[in-house]
C-alpha cells in the first residue's frame, strides 16, 4: 500500500498531445476514479502509471518512489502494483490456478504459500472450487474474478483498474461495482479506477478526477463534482442537467444570486465557487432534472414557476417531463405516481441551492 | 480548488530508470543478413548465371548475353513462353470455375455433411500433385491406361476412350490439383461476408440465382480475382504435372525446359537460369496482381461476424446433383488415382485382365528392399522434419522480432521473407544451384533443405505473424505487472499462446517439403535422392509401377504426418478445416 503522486505528466505521439500536465495524488488507501469520455486521455494515464506506456514528460512516484521522470521509465515488471485490463486479459492456455499464482511463481515464492496465497485469492473472489478451469470455460463475470484475483495476490503497493467492467451485461455490471468496492475498502488498497461510465465512478470512487481532451477540468469528491460542477462539461458529464444561459441580475445574499434567463424569467441560484460570486454578466445555469420539484398550484416560495406540460415520457420509477416556463424549455424528472397530463398547467419549484450558476469566463 | 499537490523534485534520477525505445542493431541486422544469403542471393546469382557461359569457377567462363537472347527472343522459347501462360490462365479459370462452384454449395447451401464435405474438397492439397499426374497417366495414358484398357475389354471401344498426355489433359488434370486453392480462398470469403447483405436482396425481391449474381459474387470478386492470379502464379512454375504427363510431347512448359537445360546433354546451366529469369519475371507480374487484389479483399470485406447464423439455401431437388458434383470432385482427384496407385502397385504385370488381375506384395517388397529406397526414404523423412523446423525457428524470430521488439527495418524484412512467394520452386532451385553448386553442401540433402526453408519461410512467417498480431496486447502486459521480465513473458505467454500457429506452421512446411519435386530435382545427385525426385526417376525409364509404389510411400508419409498432427496435437491445418 503506498501512495501514488502524478506530477505535470505529459504524453505525446509525435505531433499529438494525448496527455497535458496531469497531477494529482492518490492517497494511501484511497479509491480514485479517472472519468471522462472516451479519448480524453484516461487510460494514457493509467497505463503511464503502469509502465504500459512511456511518458513524454513529469514525474510519477509509487510510495515516494520515482518510477517515471523526464521520459525515463522503471519497466512495469519491476514497479510492484498490478493491473485489471478490460479485457480481462486472462491466460487461455493456463487454468484459473495458474493464472493467479502466475505472479506468485515470477517471485519465486515457496510452493505452499503460493498455496495458500492462491486459495486465499480465490475465496476472497469467490471463486473457490474453479481452480481447475481453463479460463476460456469461464463466463465474463468468472473471468474478471480471475483477473481479480490475479491481481491481489501478489499484494500490489497500488491496484489499477482500467474500464474492468465495460465488457459485463448490465445486471452484473451493477453487482460487480458493488463487490469491488466492497473488496477495495476490505484490503485498503490505494486504487486508481478508470472509466468512462459517471454512474460507476460516483458510486465508487472516494474521489473523482474528471478529464477531458488530455487536461484534468476537475477533481473531487462524487458530492462535490455533482452539487457543484465547475463547467459546462462537468455539469452535462455528471448526472442530468439543463444547461441555461443568463445574466446575472443582482445578488439575493451570501453566495445566491439573482439570473435572468432568456425571456424574462428570473431565477435565484447559488454560485458552486465562492470566489465566482462577485462575477456579473452571462453564467451558465446548471438546473437538475431530478431536482424541478411538483409543488401545490398558488405557491409563493422562491423559485416557484407555472410549467406548461409538453411531454410526458414514462421511466418507470420517474416521469420524464419536458416543461416549458416561459420561453425556457426544461426536463424534469417528476414522480411516476400521479404524473402531469400533457397540456396540463403545473406549478414547480426548484431549490436555489439546486440551481448551479456556473462562470466559464 | 486545488488539484495538485507539490512534491520536491529530487535531481537524482533512481536506479532502475531506463530509457525507452532504445534501438538495437544488432538483431535486425543478424535477420536481415540470414534471410538475404537465403532468399535474395540465389535470385541474384541467377541473374548473373543467365548471363555467364559457364559456372562461376569455371575459369573460361566469361560474360554473354546469348542465353538470355536465345531464351527472351527466339523461337522455341517463345512458343514455350506463350503455351505456358496461356495454358496457366486456362487453368486458373478452370480451378476457380469449380472452385466457386464448391465454395457457394458448401458454405450457401443446405448440402448435408458440411464438414465431411469441406475435408473432401481440401484433402488433395495435403497430397502430391506429382503422385496425383502419375496416377492419372496410369488411368488415362492412350494405350496402357487403365480406363483405355477397361474400355475396350467391356465396351469394345477401339483405340481409346481418353488421352491425358495431351494439352487438354495436362490442364484438365492441373485444373484438379489446383481447385483446392480456389476453394479456400473464395470460401474464406464468403464465410467472411456479413449474411445481411444477401437477407437484405431476399427482402428486396431478388431470387436466388439472382442475389448469388448480383450481390454474392460481386462482394467476394476481389477474393475470387486474387484466387485466380494464386493459382496462376502456382501453375506457371509447375514442373511436376506436365512433365509426368509426357513432357515436350504433350505440352511444352517454361519448368520442363529448366529441367532438361539442367538434366539432358548438351547441360546449359546459363541457359536453365536465363529461363529461371524468364520465369521469375511471370511469376511476378502475376504475384503483383494477386496483392493488388488480395488488398482490396481486405477492403471489401466488411465482416461483422456477430455468430449469425446464415440461413442456409434449400436445395430439394438439387441436393442429389449438388452432392453428386462434389463426390465427382473427390472421386477425380483422390478416390480414382489411389485406386490407379493401387492396382498397379499390388498386381503382377502379367495380368491382361484388370478385372481377373491377381494380387501381390512381392513388387512392394522388391522396392522397399532396395538400397537407393531405403536411402531416399530416409532422406525425405531427414529433410521433411528439418526444413519445417528451421523454417518455422526462423519465422519465430521474424516475427516476433518484427511485431514484439519493433526493430528497425522491419517494413523490409517483412517484404524479404514474403519474397519467395513470387518464385516457383524451380526458379529458386535454379538460384540455389548457382550459389552453392561449389560449396560443400552441394549434393547433400542440406542444399535441399537450404531450397526448401528458402520457398517455404514465407508460409512459416505469415501464419506466426497473424498468430502473434491476433494476441492481445494485454494478455502480455498482464504478465508484465505480474513482476515477469521480458524473457519470461516471451516464454510463458507469448510462445505458449503462438504454439498452436507455430504447430500448423511445421505442419503445412511438412507437407510441402515431403511432396516437393521442382526444386529437388534440380538439385538432385545420387546422395541426396527424396522420394519424389526417386519416383520421378523410376518414370523416366519407364518403371511406372515402381514409380506409384514410391507414390504411395510418400502419401503414406504424408497421412502420417497430418494424421498425427490432427489427431494427436489436435492441429488446424486451414482456417476453414
Amino acid at each position: 500500500m503506498a501512495q501514488l503522486s502524478v506530477e505535470d505528466l505529459v504524453v505525446t505521439y509525435g505531433s499529438v498531445t494525448a496527455v497535458k500536465d496531469v497531477s494529482f495524488v492518490v492517497e494511501d488507501g484511497e479509491f480514485v476514479s479517472l472519468l471522462g469520455p472516451s479519448g480524453c486521455g484516461k487510460t494514457t494515464t493509467l497505463r503511464c502509471i503502469a509502465g504500459l506506456e512511456a511518458s513524454s514528460g513529469g514525474t510519477i512516484r509509487i510510495d515516494g518512489e520515482i518510477v517515471a521522470a523526464d521520459g525515463r521509465d522503471v519497466p512495469p515488471e519491476k514497479r510492484d502494483i498490478n493491473m485489471v485490463f478490460q479485457s480481462y486479459a486472462v491466460w487461455p492456455h493456463m487454468t484459473v490456478y495458474e493464472n493467479v499464482a502466475y505472479g506468485l511463481k515470477t517471485r519465486h515464492e515457496p510452493a505452499a504459500v503460493i498455496e495458500a496465497k492462491v486459495s486465499e485469492a480465490l475465496r476472497t473472489v469467490g471463486l473457490t472450487g474453479y481452480s481447475d478451469r481453463y479460463g476460456t470455460e469461464l463466463s465474463g463475470g468468472q473471468q474478471q474474478r480471475v483477473a481479480l484475483a490475479r491481481a491481489i495476490v501478489t499484494s500490489p503497493r497500488l491496484l489499477l483498474f482500467d474500464e474492468p467492467l465495460s465488457n459485463l451485461d448490465a445486471g452484473l455490471r451493477d453487482r460487480m461495482r458493488f463487490e469491488l468496492v466492497e473488496l477495495q475498502r476490505r484490503l485498503g488498497k490505494t486504487s486508481l479506477y478508470v472509466t468512462h461510465d459517471q454512474s460507476e465512478a460516483m458510486l465508487m470512487s472516494d474521489r473523482i478526477i474528471l478529464m477531458k481532451d488530455g487536461k484534468m477540468v476537475q477533481s473531487g469528491t462524487p458530492r462535490d463534482l455533482y452539487d457543484r460542477p465547475a463547467s459546462r462539461f462537468a455539469a452535462e458529464f455528471i448526472g442530468n442537467a439543463n444547461i441555461l444561459e443568463g445574466t446575472v441580475a443582482g445578488t439575493a445574499g451570501g453566495k445566491h444570486a439573482l439570473v435572468t434567463l432568456t425571456d424574462g424569467v428570473t431565477i435565484e441560484g447559488r454560485f458552486s465557487w465562492p470566489a465566482q460570486s462577485t462575477v456579473f454578466g452571462l453564467v451558465l445555469v446548471c438546473i437538475r432534472a431530478e431536482s424541478i420539484i411538483l409543488v401545490t398550484s398558488g405557491s409563493k416560495a422562491v423559485n416557484c414557476f407555472e410549467a406548461h406540460v409538453k411531454s410526458v415520457n414514462f421511466l418507470g420509477a420517474v416521469v420524464n417531463c419536458l416543461l416549458q416556463i416561459g420561453g425556457v424549455a426544461l426536463r424534469a424528472d417528476l414522480p411516476a405516481r400521479n404524473p402531469p397530463h400533457v397540456g396540463q398547467t403545473i406549478m414547480v419549484r426548484i431549490d436555489p441551492e439546486a440551481v448551479t450558476l456556473i462562470s466559464e469566463h | 480548488m486545488t488539484i495538485s499537490a507539490t512534491i520536491p523534485v529530487t535531481d537524482n534520477v533512481p536506479v532502475g530508470l531506463v530509457r525507452r525505445k532504445r534501438q538495437r542493431l544488432a538483431l535486425p541486422v543478424i535477420v536481415g543478413l540470414i534471410l538475404a544469403v537465403l532468399v535474395l542471393l540465389p535470385i541474384v546469382l541467377m541473374f548473373l548465371g543467365a548471363v555467364r557461359t559457364g559456372t562461376f569457377v569455371d575459369p573460361r567462363a566469361h560474360f554473354s548475353l546469348r542465353s538470355v537472347i536465345a531464351v527472351y527472343a527466339t523461337m522455341p522459347y517463345l512458343k514455350t513462353l506463350i503455351v505456358t501462360i496461356g495454358a496457366s490462365l486456362a487453368v486458373s479459370f478452370l480451378a476457380c470455375f469449380v472452385g466457386i462452384a464448391l465454395a457457394w454449395l458448401i458454405s450457401r447451401t443446405d448440402i448435408p455433411a458440411k464438414a465431411w464435405m469441406e475435408n473432401a474438397v481440401i484433402a488433395p492439397l495435403y497430397l502430391s500433385p506429382f503422385v496425383g499426374a502419375l496416377a492419372w497417366l496410369i488411368l488415362g495414358s492412350p494405350n496402357a491406361g487403365l480406363i483405355n484398357v477397361l474400355a475396350r475389354e467391356v465396351f469394345g471401344v477401339t483405340g481409346y476412350a481418353i488421352n491425358v498426355m495431351t494439352a487438354t489433359g495436362v490442364i484438365l488434370v492441373m485444373a484438379l490439383y489446383n481447385i483446392p486453392y480456389a476453394y479456400m480462398t473464395v470460401s474464406a470469403a464468403l464465410k467472411g461476408m456479413d449474411p445481411s447483405m444477401e437477407e437484405a436482396s431476399y427482402l428486396n425481391g431478388a431470387g436466388v440465382f439472382s442475389t448469388a449474381l448480383k450481390v454474392t459474387l460481386p462482394v467476394v470478386r476481389p477474393s475470387i480475382i486474387s484466387a485466380f492470379f494464386f493459382v496462376f502464379v502456382l501453375t506457371c512454375g509447375t514442373f511436376s504435372i506436365p512433365a509426368a504427363l509426357g513432357g515436350t510431347q504433350a505440352m511444352p512448359f517454361l519448368a520442363i525446359d529448366i529441367y532438361r537445360a539442367t538434366a539432358t546433354y548438351p547441360v546449359d546451366y546459363a541457359r536453365a537460369a536465363a529461363i529461371g529469369t524468364l520465369l521469375f519475371w511471370i511469376s511476378l507480374i502475376g504475384v503483383a496482381f494477386y496483392r493488388f487484389a488480395s488488398q482490396v479483399a481486405t477492403r471489401f470485406v466488411t465482416v461483422t461476424a456477430r455468430g449469425f447464423r446464415t440461413r442456409f439455401l434449400k436445395l430439394r431437388g438439387w441436393r442429389i446433383p449438388a452432392i453428386g458434383f462434389i463426390l465427382a470432385y473427390v472421386t477425380l482427384a483422390i478416390i480414382l488415382p489411389y485406386f490407379a496407385l493401387f492396382y498397379v502397385a499390388f498386381t503382377r504385370f502379367t495380368s491382361s485382365n484388370i478385372l481377373t488381375a491377381s494380387y501381390t506384395l512381392d513388387n512392394f517388397r522388391s522396392v522397399i528392399a532396395s538400397v537407393a529406397v531405403r536411402q531416399s526414404i530416409g532422406n525425405t523423412l531427414l529433410v521433411g522434419v528439418i526444413s519445417p523446423t528451421f523454417c518455422v525457428l526462423l519465422g519465430i524470430v521474424l516475427a516476433y522480432s518484427i511485431r514484439r521488439l519493433r526493430i528497425r527495418g522491419a517494413g523490409i524484412l517483412d517484404y524479404i521473407a514474403m519474397f519467395p512467394i513470387a518464385v516457383p520452386g524451380i526458379v529458386f532451385g535454379t538460384g540455389i544451384f548457382w550459389t552453392y553448386l561449389m560449396t560443400p553442401v552441394y549434393g547433400t540433402v542440406w542444399i535441399l533443405v537450404i531450397a526448401f526453408v528458402a520457398t517455404y519461410i514465407p508460409y512459416a512467417y505469415r501464419m506466426i505473424d497473424t498468430s502473434i498480431i491476433q494476441i492481445d496486447r494485454s494478455l502480455e502486459e498482464a504478465s508484465a505487472l505480474c513482476g515477469a521480465s521480458h524473457f519470461r513473458t516471451a516464454s510463458q505467454i507469448t510462445f505458449r499462446l503462438i504454439r498452436p500457429s507455430v504447430l500448423s506452421a511445421w505442419i503445412l512446411v511438412f507437407i510441402f517439403s515431403i511432396r516437393e519435386i521442382s526444386a529437388a530435382i534440380i538439385l538432385a545427385s545420387p546422395s541426396n535422392k527424396v522420394l519424389s525426385v526417386m519416383s520421378w526417376d523410376y518414370l523416366e525409364f519407364g518403371n511406372v509401377q515402381n514409380a506409384a509404389i514410391i507414390g504411395i510411400l510418400q502419401t503414406v508419409i504424408l497421412m502420417a504426418g497430418i494424421l498425427v498432427s490432427r489427431f494427436l496435437l489436435r492441429v488446424k491445418l486451414s482456417q476453414s478445416g
